[in-house]
């Protein structure tokens, strides 16, 4: 075997060694519960109570979206309570008008913990559930697999955003500043105008 | 026949120049990447990285067939793929997908190669000549598979990668120093 050859396999092995390191090391990350403590904001709302349970994710994208979308939420007079999603986030929503659901999308469906999450609900008591997804590409799909969770465990989606990196979110160009800032500023405005039908 | 010779020696000239014209075109191809990947175009970002990679893929064994090796050429060569990389990852980051901080160990990477090409006897050392390669298929990879665990996974190859360059061209430097 020439020394280019050698050269280009070695380079190759190290490479995919790396890869497989990161991917491994990535999926581990990815599938782990996160445990917060419960948040409160704005307890003087009047609005309702909103309990908000994500995925941090990998960047701090997930994170951010959630966030401005809480604010919003506060904005318009909600008491907003965020913690991740983990064994130790409430699992009993009697005592909250609305609940938001958050996780990134990885692989065409949301994040395991928030799966796990609504599967630890088991019912939702016919809650309005706001689903929140922030993804790659097409956050479309996954929407429809965590609305179909929520509906299978008593919930009633009544709102869903998906936000992603490599699509353009502000298509209307409401907002300025770069494609991740723009979603934040989105998901802000979406908690301030949320409006939960009457049922 | 002075027509046929003058032909074989038009043919000549233009394969001689053809590597050059490559390099050159793939360095004009970096802020037409940039502006459509940042305008969200990516189904043609992906056909201007494609044909990048593929007059990379091309010139160096066209320059070997055809025409004369020359450090300048190698210089023209490697400054067309940092430009082609920078524009690639710049993108990226000003859209969201990858932070800044990797554009910077990219710079790092041609910075060290640029200080240390004058200490070695060849311009390209056994391992940074395969990461343009590499970089070319994060680049790649990322408009093929836009996953977000797709992106952080080449986001860390990509920097594993670029630190094992860093290295190894230090120590290369290093021995060819010690050696001379």
């Amino acid at each position: 075997m020439t020394s280019f050859w050698t050269g280009m396999l070695t380079a190759a092995a190290v490479i995919a060694a790396i890869a497989a390191g990161s991917g491994y090391w990535l999926q581990r990350r990815i599938s782990a519960d996160i445990v917060t403590p419960v948040m409160e904001t704005n307890p003087d709302g009047t609005a309702g109570k909103a309990l908000m349970v994500y995925q941090p994710g990998l960047s701090d994208f997930q994170a951010k979206v959630t966030a401005a979308f809480g604010e919003g939420l506060a904005e318009a007079g909600w008491r907003v309570f965020t913690t991740t999603a983990s064994e130790q986030a409430p699992s009993e929503l009697a005592g909250y008008d609305v609940v938001v659901l958050g996780a990134p999308v990885y692989g065409g469906a949301p994040g395991k913990p928030l799966s796990r999450y609504i599967e630890r609900v088991a019912d939702f008591d016919d809650k309005p559930v706001v689903v929140l997804l922030t993804a790659g590409s097409d956050a479309g799909p996954a929407i429809g697999l965590t609305e179909q969770a929520v509906v299978k465990s008593r919930g009633r989606p009544v709102a869903s955003l998906g936000l992603t990196t490599n699509r353009p979110n502000d298509v209307a160009n409401e907002f300025t500043g770069s494609n991740a800032e723009r979603a934040v500023e989105i998901a802000r405005r979406a908690g301030r105008t949320l409006q939960l039908a009457p049922h | 026949m002075p027509a046929a010779s003058d032909d074989r020696r038009a043919a000549a000239g233009l394969l001689f120049f053809l590597p050059h014209l490559l390099t050159g075109m793939r360095l004009l191809s970096a802020p037409l990447l940039w502006w459509l990947v940042t305008g969200f175009a990516l189904g043609a970002a992906l056909v201007c990285l494609a044909l990048a990679m593929f007059s990379d893929a091309i010139d160096g064994a066209l320059v070997r067939r055809f025409g004369v090796p020359s450090r300048a050429g190698a210089y023209f060569d490697a400054t067309a793929d940092l430009a082609v990389i920078m524009a690639a990852f710049g993108a990226f980051a000003w859209i969201g997908i990858y932070p800044y901080w990797l554009v910077g160990l990219i710079s790092l990477a041609f910075v060290v190669f640029l200080l240390t090409s004058r200490l070695t006897p060849s311009i390209y050392d056994p391992v940074g000549r395969y990461i343009g390669g590499v970089l070319y298929a994060a680049a790649f990879t990322t408009l093929v598979l836009p996953d977000i665990l797709a992106q952080h996974t080449i986001l860390w190859t990509a920097t594993g990668a670029l630190t094992i360059t860093i290295g190894a061209r230090a120590v290369h430097t290093l021995a060819a120093v010690r050696h001379r």
